[in-house]
């Protein structure tokens, strides 16, 4: 019974240091754990998609002057709301926002290498289609 | 010395007599537990030995659903942190979510 029982804790040792080692050898890099722990939008797509310096600076230059452009739609929107606009003019500033987003992820994935910028497009953009008016998206959406 | 006719008949009586006990259904099994307990337990070296096969197979799969464990927790992982991320990547320049807030 005794000797059973140690080669039953054999094995399960042996499993678990199976897992560990599994584990450690397949967990994304250490940049994006850090992205994700930091909740940094920026260094996810920086290691995400391989930028060096250069076009990552060229990036964020564009991310920058785009988040004016969204600040000025945002405004916008709500103010739409505010004064209980018909819905079919906040579809239509909802629309130029989303016309003026993916311009913007289009012009964000010319900056990558182009396999990296598919990639990104492919990422983003099913996310801008799939806002849900019921209430603002989860975290969890889509890829 | 003359002897009793009767002491003849129980010498008869005696060299006749055979004792048949009823035997025991369970005096083999008794025996074999009684050995067992008397033997020394087998080193965990030795059961290793003699086991070979089965703890082989038991540490193999052991490994085996280890590995997948790990590398199915690292993957699920890294994917939903990924997907958060994209998400709010997306959500910092979509106005409608902005304004939604």
């Amino acid at each position: 019974m005794k000797n059973l029982l140690l080669t039953l804790g054999l094995a399960l040792a042996l499993g678990a240091a199976s897992f560990g080692t599994f584990y450690l050898l397949n967990r994304e890099p250490a940049a994006l754990r850090e992205a994700a722990r930091e909740g940094d939008a920026k260094l996810w797509l920086r290691t995400e998609f391989h930028l060096d310096e250069a076009r990552f600076a060229a990036i964020e230059s564009l991310h920058e002057q785009y988040l004016r452009v969204c600040a000025g739609h945002c405004a916008a929107i709500m103010a739409a709301q505010r004064r209980q606009a018909p819905s079919a003019e906040i579809a239509a500033l909802e629309a130029t926002c989303v016309r003026s987003m993916t311009d913007h992820f289009h012009r964000v994935a010319a900056l990558m290498p182009p396999a990296d910028g598919a990639r990104y497009l492919a990422i983003v953009l099913p996310r801008v289609a799939d806002y849900d008016h019921r209430g603002a998206p989860t975290l969890e959406g889509s890829h | 010395m003359k002897s009793d006719p009767s002491d003849s008949a129980f010498r008869r009586l005696l060299a006749d007599w055979r004792l048949e006990p009823p035997p025991d259904p369970r005096f083999a099994a008794a025996v074999r537990r009684r050995v067992r307990a008397q033997r020394p337990a087998a080193a965990w070296p030795d059961y290793l030995r003699v086991h070979a096969l089965v703890v082989a197979g038991a540490v193999a799969l052991a490994i085996t659903l280890g590995a997948w464990g790990g590398s199915g927790r690292a993957r699920t992982q890294s994917e939903a942190d990924r997907r958060a991320l994209a998400a709010a990547y997306v959500h910092q320049l979509d106005a409608r979510w902005m304004a939604a807030r």
